[in-house]
């Protein structure tokens, strides 16, 4: 297989996950943008050391997770703001009139939301293992393969995380 | 086991990562005692509720993602996929079109040659460039929409030529 | 959800709402939100002030200092006290229709120019959200109130390209300093004697010329519709040409086909959302003429060509095999340059 045809199918089989991964991690779009492509060059640029039978998934994402590790370390003590989507201009200060949202839209709206501030409450080690175990569920040795740790380290991150989690979305979960 | 499941324990058994024996005893504790097992469905549901927050979430991979990755693997293919979305955008694709209609015309009514054939004009200064330059800036969100009239660009310019 | 009660669904949402209401302050006061209201401040601000503006170029600086009396949420007066040779000059901006008024020349000149639409600007500011991050700075204070300051970076290339300061309750952006690629300051602004008011005299807006002045009207909006309506045969618009390269993050925002001092050309306006170019082209031997200007000789290929710096802004212009070029934007040199070479 050639290289551009390697990056090709990368893309297509990977890139989504990849994204996705990516913008849990960041928070944003544009971020995860730039963490999927950062990671996508460095696989291109890496291909011959791919050894076919491993999992693709597993490299990608170990390489944004230590991508976006080295990304927060560079930009230690600095402001980061909510970029938005592509051709969504209700990004941009408009939210939805309420008199045409259905009610159901709401209280997802809002549990979406309560999950989404209870994560960024996460350190970046207790969100990568949320993410990874929880949203899509991996093992917790494939999550030390990505994120280059003990199995034992793993689970004490998702212990801890799991633990702030629950303080913070059973109590409204229940209400709701 | 103490009297109760621990936090951690049922963590685990939720994401399946109890040995054998462990999680066949917390399944068996579980049974009997009513505090445990209200612990554990709360548990699976702060999971299936990220599981489904995850899929709720879930975005498509932007394909102008996929194509700046292939730009910048391969730095020679510089086709610009933008670019090309902003054609659609319908205030331009309009007079583009337009354009292109009436171009076709000319191609029609006009011989191959004589298109290339230049009526001498006298020169535009580069000042009227400038100023064009300036007033489509209008949309933009930053411009300085206050700037660049015409006696300031243009007739100064000339007069003070050893200014910027 | 259909199986709760009316009271159930009540009492959930407010549950809802309550919880939103914390996400939307927080939207409120990241960067890019606040980025937003400062473009939108002056839609619902009334103001009066006097405006700093400096443009550095490679041989010196160009200062002016204006007076501004602003009624949101469109009406604009401004009023020229520097540099000498505009003093006592006026502008009235009123919606799209702009009013100069050049007492110098006894010149008053009426413009009007494109209306812009809510669905391009957003696009616009999308499209400046793509490329550009924005990061908090220090808070400040300019013309005796508290701002907030922010750090527009290309996304691209790292480079900070604006650093604006926004007053920190009515959102007006009272400075902005703009950096050339090689972090030089390419041209800051500063309000001065800032003050809020919609209490100004009924005729800071008049629109009429002064007596024996003479009135030119340049029509921008209609000089766009102009393609294909019966022109002669020169007057046809050029084979639009897409440049092979351009910056990171450039897209094109607009396609028009203005006439310039009687010529047809097509207008090509690219932009990232803080840079921008333009590319016009006619099929006429119409190369900008750089009287007045110091210009550059270049070669674009074997062709000759121009090369002319006005404060941020560059200049290149050349005659082609077949068409006319002249390329305008506030990139460096290289990059015109750059671009120039890749029109096909």
């Amino acid at each position: 297989m050639e290289q551009a045809e390697f990056l090709e199918e990368a893309i297509e089989k990977y890139g989504k996950a990849t994204y996705n991964f990516a913008y849990r991690l960041t928070g944003n779009d544009a971020d995860a943008r730039d963490l999927t492509q950062d990671a996508f060059i460095r696989v291109y640029r890496a291909w011959r050391s791919f050894r076919p039978g491993t999992s693709f998934i597993s490299w990608i994402y170990r390489i944004v997770t230590n991508l976006h590790r080295d990304e927060l370390r560079r930009r230690k003590g600095r402001y980061l703001e909510e970029i938005p989507e592509d051709n969504s201009p209700q990004a941009f200060g408009g939210s939805r009139p309420l008199a045409v949202t259905p009610i159901d839209d709401y209280i997802n709206q809002g549990l979406d939301a309560n999950i989404t501030l209870a994560l960024e409450k996460l350190s970046p080690e207790q969100k990568r293992v949320i993410v990874l175990a929880d949203m899509e569920e991996y093992s917790y040795q494939e999550i030390a393969d990505i994120m280059g740790c003990s199995i034992g380290t793993v689970r004490s991150r998702l212990h801890r995380a799991r633990a702030l989690l629950r303080n913070l979305l059973l109590p409204i979960r229940e209400q709701s | 086991m103490t009297p109760h499941c621990s936090p951690e324990q049922l963590v685990d058994y939720v994401n399946g990562e109890l040995a054998a024996a462990a999680d066949a005893e917390v399944y068996l504790h579980m049974a009997d005692c009513s505090f445990c097992h209200d612990a554990y469905s709360s548990e699976l549901s702060l999971r299936e509720s990220l599981h489904n927050f995850g899929k709720a979430t879930e975005r498509e991979l932007p394909a102008s993602l996929a194509d700046a990755i292939r730009q910048a693997a391969t730095p020679q293919r510089r086709v610009s996929m933008l670019n090309w979305q902003s054609f659609w955008r319908p205030r331009i694709a309009l007079p583009a079109l337009g354009g292109v209609a009436s171009l076709a015309l000319g191609v029609l009514l006009l011989s191959p040659h004589s298109s290339g054939v230049s009526t001498s004009i006298a020169q535009i200064s580069a000042a009227a460039f400038l100023d064009r330059h300036t007033e489509a800036m209008v949309t933009m969100p930053l411009a300085e929409h206050l700037s660049a009239p015409t006696f300031e660009s243009a007739a100064t310019l000339q007069e003070t030529p050893d200014e910027e | 959800m259909n199986r709760r009660s009316l009271p159930a669904l009540v009492c959930a949402s407010a549950c809802a709402f309550a919880f939103l209401l914390p996400l939307n302050a927080n939207a409120a006061d990241s960067a890019l939100a606040l980025l937003q209201a400062g473009v939108r401040a002056p839609l619902t601000t009334s103001y009066t002030a006097q405006v700093e503006r400096i443009h550095f170029g490679a041989r010196g600086s160009r200062q002016t200092l204006v007076r501004i009396e602003h009624l949101a949420p469109n009406a604009t007066r401004r009023t020229y006290l520097a540099p000498e040779a505009f003093y006592g000059n006026t502008i009235v901006q009123r919606g799209n229709r702009r009013y100069e008024c050049d007492r110098h020349h006894h010149r008053f000149v009426i413009r009007v120019e494109h209306d812009p639409d809510d669905l391009s600007t957003a696009q616009n500011f999308a499209l400046l959200a793509r490329n550009y991050r924005a990061e908090y700075g220090q808070d400040e204070m300019i013309a005796g109130y508290p701002v907030i300051s922010l750090s527009l970076i290309n996304r691209h290339t790292g480079e900070k390209t604006m650093s604006i300061w926004l007053e920190r309750n009515t959102h007006l952006i009272l400075s902005k300093v703009v950096f050339h690629r090689d972090g030089a300051v390419a041209s800051e602004m500063r309000f001065e004697k800032l003050r809020y008011t919609n209490k100004l005299p009924a005729n800071t807006f008049s629109t009429s010329a002064p007596s024996g002045y003479i009135v030119v009207t340049n029509n921008v909006a209609n000089r766009s519709q102009s393609a294909g309506s019966g022109e002669t045969d020169t007057n046809k618009p050029p084979t639009p040409i897409d440049p092979h390269f351009l910056p990171e993050g450039f897209a094109l925002i607009q396609t028009t086909y203005p006439t310039l001092q009687g010529v047809p050309f097509l207008h090509l306006l690219y932009s990232d959302g803080i840079r921008s170019l333009s590319i016009f082209e006619n099929q006429h031997n119409t190369p900008a003429g750089v009287n007045g200007f110091h210009a550059q000789s270049v070669k674009i290929g074997e062709r000759d060509a121009q090369l002319v710096a006005d404060g941020a802004n560059n200049l290149l212009t050349w005659q082609g095999a077949h068409s006319s070029f002249t390329l305008v934007g506030d990139l460096s040199k290289p990059e015109l340059l750059k671009i120039a070479n890749s029109l096909r």
